[in-house]
This record gives structure tokens, sequence and C-alpha cells, in this order.
């Protein structure tokens, strides 16, 4: 796989529904929340008060949504501070490899199938002056990607090389892949293909993983067929 | 018996949905189904054969303005009025049918069961 910067992304066209989508967005969590509360109202009402296992489950239900909305509200605050050209990369020396095997154990800890992801990498440290902070929002995000949308098939590679001036990370997975029609979407806002209706996503990720890597003049693209899997590849520059 | 098919791909929204028409003793007896996409609920209405269709309008597949018309397109369900719920303002502007009405999301369930009770007369 080559290094060339995936698709421009129309990004004029997205700003302009940007805030009706955004709105659409948070308030589905809004009416998810809502509902567990009007439900558990009328059941009281009714005096069919839930027991202590069904209460439980809907406070956790209520967390979920409430860190959903949470996440979705840093995602767009993220999004305001990349168009508005108000973020800059703050960047320090970082050994690269052993940056990327904290952030693979953090998700492989949070996967509750048990797969972990294999790291395959050269012996030696690689250093690169990068910020940690958009460093781990770009490999969780194409982590967290690689793993949801391929339960059941075997664990995603992560592979992690130095050429010259520039480092490459290429993740590859074994899932649903990405409709060939749909992929000069991908980083799109709020952009979700259409076989991702039932894994949950706000659509945001992938802009801001892109947006990062590019804050550090870096390129990020992609080869994917549904079905078979998807290989994302960063290069960034070292210095 | 009236029959209320249930379309949300949320699927905690949509089975509090479900159970919230199921317990509400003023609507009498009703048989609920439900969905979590158009695509599936058009194969199933044919069994089914809602009175009335309570449907997200931004689905996977199918959105709720291609739902409509392919549903009115079935000889059967030309008139059977569909609830519409929506977390987008702007939608009900792309729906010209007289057996349609829109619920902004987050719904109250009171509205909710008005709307029920105007098209099924309770």
């Amino acid at each position: 796989m080559d290094c060339d910067t995936a698709p421009a992304s129309g990004l004029s066209d997205i700003k302009s529904n940007f805030v009706s989508i955004a709105s659409h967005e948070l308030r589905t969590p809004l009416a998810v929340m809502q509902s567990i509360a009007e439900l558990l109202e009328l059941q009281v009402k009714q005096g069919h008060t839930p027991d202590a296992a069904v209460l439980i489950q809907n406070v956790s239900q209520l967390k979920s949504e409430i860190s959903r909305m949470n996440n979705l509200i840093d995602e767009i605050l993220t999004i305001s501070k990349i168009e508005n050209a108000n973020i800059k990369p703050l960047k320090e020396k970082v050994d690269v490899i052993a940056f990327i095997q904290q952030i693979i154990e953090r998700n492989n800890a949070l996967q509750t199938d048990h797969r972990e992801i294999v790291f395959i990498h050269e012996d030696n440290p690689i250093y690169a002056h990068v910020d940690k902070q958009m460093l781990v929002h770009i490999l969780d995000n194409l982590i967290s990607n690689a793993l949801k949308y391929s339960i059941g098939k075997p664990a995603p590679e992560l592979t992690c090389r130095v050429n010259n001036n520039q480092f490459t990370i290429t993740i590859k997975d074994f899932g649903i892949g990405i409709p060939r029609h749909q992929q000069k979407n991908i980083f799109q806002t709020f952009f979700r293909a259409e076989n991702t209706a039932s894994i949950k996503g706000s659509g945001l990720g992938l802009f801001i993983a892109k947006s990062f890597t590019e804050l550090h003049n870096g390129t990020v693209s992609f080869n994917s067929a549904e079905n078979k899997g998807s290989v994302f590849t960063i290069c960034l520059p070292t210095e | 018996m009236k029959k209320i098919l249930v379309i949300e791909d949320e699927t905690i929204l949509r089975k509090n949905t479900v159970r919230m028409i199921e317990l509400t003793e003023e609507l009498g007896e009703v048989l609920v189904e439900e969905s979590s996409d158009a695509r599936e609920a058009l194969h199933k209405i044919r069994s089914f054969q809602p009175d009335l269709i309570i449907s997200d309008f931004m689905m996977p597949f199918i959105n709720g303005n291609s739902f409509l018309s392919q549903l009115r397109k079935i000889e059967l369900f030309k008139s059977t009025p569909v609830i519409f719920l929506s977390a987008k303002p702007d939608v009900a502007k792309l729906i010209h049918d007289s057996n349609t009405s829109f619920l902004m999301k987050p719904f109250l369930y009171k509205e909710l069961i008005s709307n029920i009770n105007n098209y099924l007369g309770y």
C-alpha cells in the first residue's frame, strides 16, 4: 500500500448540514433516555414497579447513553476546533513502538470477546515527534473500528515500520469491509456505511483521525473489500 | 384487536416504545410487532398487516420517505396511517401524505398515545 492522501471530503457541503445532523445525533440518545424514564414512570404508576435487576439494567442503559452523548459532544467540539484551525499538535519525542503497545493493551482490555490485536514491529525503538493525545485519538479510532467491524473474525493486525524520515502504521482487519460505492464518503463527518447499521458509532472518528494525521503533515489511506476486511495506513513524519 | 408495527433501529427506544403501547390500558388490546429497519418491515407487513405504523425516519438502508412510497405502492397499505419519529425537525416538509404525522424526538409518551388515538379512534 502506498501513502497517498485519501480523497478530499467535500467539506464545504458537509459544513452546511453539520448543525442539523449534529442536533439529530444528539437528540437520539436523549430520546432513548426519555423512553427509559417514561416507561419507568408508567410502570410505577400502574403498580408494576420493576425489580432490582431491571432497575440496574435501566441505570446501565442510562449511563451508556450519557457516555454516548458526552463522547459525541467531545467529538463535535474537536471538529469545531479543527475547522476553525484552532488546534495545533503539541509535539514531543516519543518511542512510537512502546507508545502503540500501551494503546493496544488498553484497547485489548476493553474487548469482551478476548481477541487481542496482533502487533508486528521491528525490535528497535522508533522515535518520532508527535502530539501524544492526537496519536492516541488516531489509533484508538482505527483500532476500535478494526475490532468492532470484525466481530467473530480473527484479531486485527497492527504493523509499525520506519522508512527514512517517516513511519508507517498499518491496521488490518478481516471484517465486514466498506461497500465499494461508499468508500469515497468515509472521511465525511457523520457518514456511516450502510453495512454498519447494527454497530454503534458516531461517524465522526475517521474525520478526526484524518484531520489529526494531516495536522502532523501525514497521510491516511485505505483499501477495503466488503466481507473481506479493511487495511488503513497512516504515514507520519518522524520529525 | 388493532395491530401496530414499530420500526426503529435504536433497540432500547424500539423495545420501550413497544412496551409503553402494550401497557397503555386506554388503547385496549393491541398487538404490537417490531422491526429494526424499514427493509425488514416491508417484508413483515404483508403477513402482520398493521392498522398503524410507527416509524423512525432516519433509518439504515431505506429512509422514511422511501419507505412510505414503497408502502403506498401496496394496495392494502395505501391509506395505513404512519406516525414518523424524527430527531430532525425539517423532515416533515419532505412528506406530502395526509395519513402521516410527525413526532419530534425525544417525544413524550402522552404525545405518542394521543397520536395513536387519533388514528385508531379510541
